[in-house]
């Protein structure tokens, strides 16, 4: 059996996570700059910072960086940190180390009730879209946990989270048929789409987020006991049943909220919180401090890609995030069975 | 009256003084169902302060389950447990887990964790949250390592160990717990005979420091040789109780495993063993 790499040296857990913190920003300033600068139009960095610090309205370079690329740049942050901390707390309350919010259905699930809500909707009212994304979210949740059994079986509830967000994905483009004038618009957000929010600037769900974030941070400590199993988090004085409860609180808020920014997002939630434990080691308290920094981090990096990769076309970033994390998944899968 | 002092606030140094005549652990009456099927028939049971407890029966006769009643993982039907003089209903979650724990069978960690973190994990009870280490915890933590011998193994992940070191390193996580009473659900299953020994070597020199130790095991005679206090089980009923001299007999074996067996004592160590007395086999010579 191969050894994991040890983490980074360093004096202690503390320093080197401080250490790690540092670099990771550093890497997140720099990934966001070229994400300012690269895109349709290649704009240089100093115009870039210009732009940033002293734009000169009507200048089509500042205007492109001001109110194009920057409140997309915003919510690949938000978005990646959000998919992030949701896919660690899915790993650490399952058991599963194949626990996403895409994988298991919960992004499906989201996007269903956000079609739904918005099909039904008539033309000129606004949708309470977060709110649909947040009860799509927790009815896939709660599909997956009743099918996924009482045992902590990473298989059996991986499955249940494939069949899950299948069914969902299904209906979805049910509904997608029946009315055909809301397929184009909700094609592009349905596959990913950051781009989505750019127009209509950035209306996020901050009391969702804030309160998903405040239940990751509260249940941090006792996950790591989870993890033990819940007779040893029982044994150790752990509330079992309010933890349960409040990190699926947390995933449903979180995850609902990155997908009523960005539409269905996969595998940043997987990928994210596995980097932050080979760097960092197996606290989760410092799994929380960090995948969401790594999430933003790739999601940021996956959406300059987007723009880039086929410029001046744009693919959509659920597309490109697939098409590096779905190897990533099966190379997690082959790890384990061996 | 007992005497009983609340542990000092980080639970390390001094262990609560009991007297030797109060119970630990007191259960009266226990019920108790694992789904529908009744485990536990109305059982009594005192467990001794600051001794080495074992519980013995054949499998299903309910140890595990009593255990589970008795550290308040599983809530009985009816009847009720007294945990150091009070009701363990009386006890906060936390409180209790300064009190006792368990080590149940069914633990698991993530392969690449590590020894320090597993051990670090047992401070739960006394830490608030998002709190960084005391020295009080660091000395617990280094304590519980020095007392199970996994000192050298700190920083190694679980996946890397023997079985041996990774049950002692479970033990550390539970003794860096420090609580004046441990429960341990076969601590010794899975482990070769030589480790067996140093796992039980180390409950006996705990319960000899103070700490009450209750342990459910499957060998008659490493029960005979480690426990004070010996309890056998069966069909949810405690058939008979008292020090390994007075229950490891030939009667309450086969009252308890329905095994003939014969018991004698070594001349040399004067430790008690069984032997399970075995029709002759054929075709064999007998010297």
């Amino acid at each position: 059996m191969s050894t994991a790499p040890s983490p980074l040296p360093g004096p202690s857990p503390r320093g080197r996570g401080l250490t790690l913190a540092g670099l990771l920003l550093v890497t997140a300033l720099t990934a966001a700059g070229l994400h300012l600068a690269l895109g349709a139009v290649t704009i240089s960095p100093a115009e870039v910072w210009q732009a940033l610090t002293e734009p000169v309205p009507g200048n089509p370079a500042h205007d492109i960086v001001l109110y194009h690329r920057l409140p997309r740049l915003l919510a690949a942050l938000v978005v990646g940190a959000a998919l992030a901390l949701a896919g660690g707390l899915m790993q650490a309350a399952t058991g599963n180390p194949l626990a996403d919010p895409g994988i298991l259905g919960i992004n499906s699930g989201a996007a269903l009730f956000v079609v739904a809500g918005l099909l039904a909707t008539p033309s000129g009212a606004s949708a309470p879209v977060p709110w649909l994304a947040a009860a799509g979210a927790l009815a896939a949740a709660v599909a997956v946990l009743a099918l996924g059994g009482r045992g902590q079986d990473p298989v059996r509830l991986t499955l249940a989270g494939a069949m899950v967000a299948a069914l969902c994905s299904a209906m979805t483009a049910l509904l997608l048929l029946l009315d055909q004038q809301g397929l184009e618009s909700l094609r592009r957000w349905l596959t990913g789409a950051l781009g989505s929010t750019a127009g209509t600037g950035l209306a996020l769900p901050w009391p969702a987020l804030a309160t998903g974030v405040l239940l990751a941070a509260v249940t941090a400590r006792a996950l790591n006991l989870y993890r033990l199993g819940p007779s040893v988090a029982v044994t150790m004085g752990v509330n079992v049943g309010r933890l349960r409860v409040a990190s699926l609180a947390a995933v449903v808020l979180l995850a609902g909220s990155a997908v009523a920014m960005a539409g269905p997002i996969g595998f940043v939630g997987l990928v994210a919180p596995h980097a932050a434990r080979l760097l960092l080691g197996e606290d989760h308290r410092r799994v929380t401090l960090v995948a969401p920094l790594l999430g933003a981090l790739l999601l940021v990096l996956a959406d300059t890609l987007a723009r880039t990769l086929i410029r001046p076309l744009e693919l959509n970033t659920g597309i490109v995030t697939a098409l590096v994390g779905a190897p990533l998944f099966i190379l997690l899968v082959l790890r384990r069975v061996r | 009256m007992p005497v009983w002092r609340a542990p000092s606030r980080h639970g390390v140094g001094r262990l609560p003084l009991v007297s030797v005549t109060a119970p630990a652990l007191r259960a009266h009456g226990i019920t108790a169902l694992r789904g529908t099927r009744r485990v536990l028939h109305g059982l009594d049971l005192d467990v001794p302060a600051g001794r080495f407890t074992v519980l013995l029966g054949g499998n299903g006769c309910g140890k595990t389950t009593l255990l589970h009643v008795l550290a308040g993982l599983l809530r009985p039907q009816a009847g009720t447990v007294q945990v150091a003089g009070q009701p363990q209903s009386a006890y906060a979650r936390r409180a209790l887990a300064r009190q006792l724990t368990l080590l149940p069978q069914d633990a698991t960690a993530p392969a690449r964790m590590t020894v320090r973190e597993l051990i670090q994990q047992g401070r739960y009870p006394w830490q608030r949250w998002w709190q960084p280490n005391s020295t009080e915890d660091e000395r617990a933590i280094d304590e519980a390592a020095r007392l199970t011998d996994v000192h050298a193994l700190l920083d190694e992940p679980l996946a890397e160990l023997s079985g041996g070191q990774r049950q002692r390193s479970w033990i550390a996580m539970t003794l860096a717990q420090a609580t004046p009473i441990v429960l341990l659900d076969e601590p010794t299953t899975f482990l070769d005979v030589a480790h067996q020994i140093s796992v039980l070597t180390l409950l006996a020199r705990l319960s000899a420091q103070g700490r009450t130790i209750v342990a459910v095991l499957h060998d008659v005679n490493q029960a005979a040789w480690f426990a004070d206090h010996l309890v056998l089980m069966r069909e949810g009923r405690i058939l008979a109780q008292g020090t390994p001299a007075q229950v490891v007999t030939p009667a309450c074996l086969r009252a308890t495993f329905d095994l003939e067996a014969h018991v004698a004592r070594d001349p040399a160590s004067g430790l008690l063993f069984s032997v399970p007395a075995l029709p002759a086999r054929s075709g064999r010579a007998t010297p």
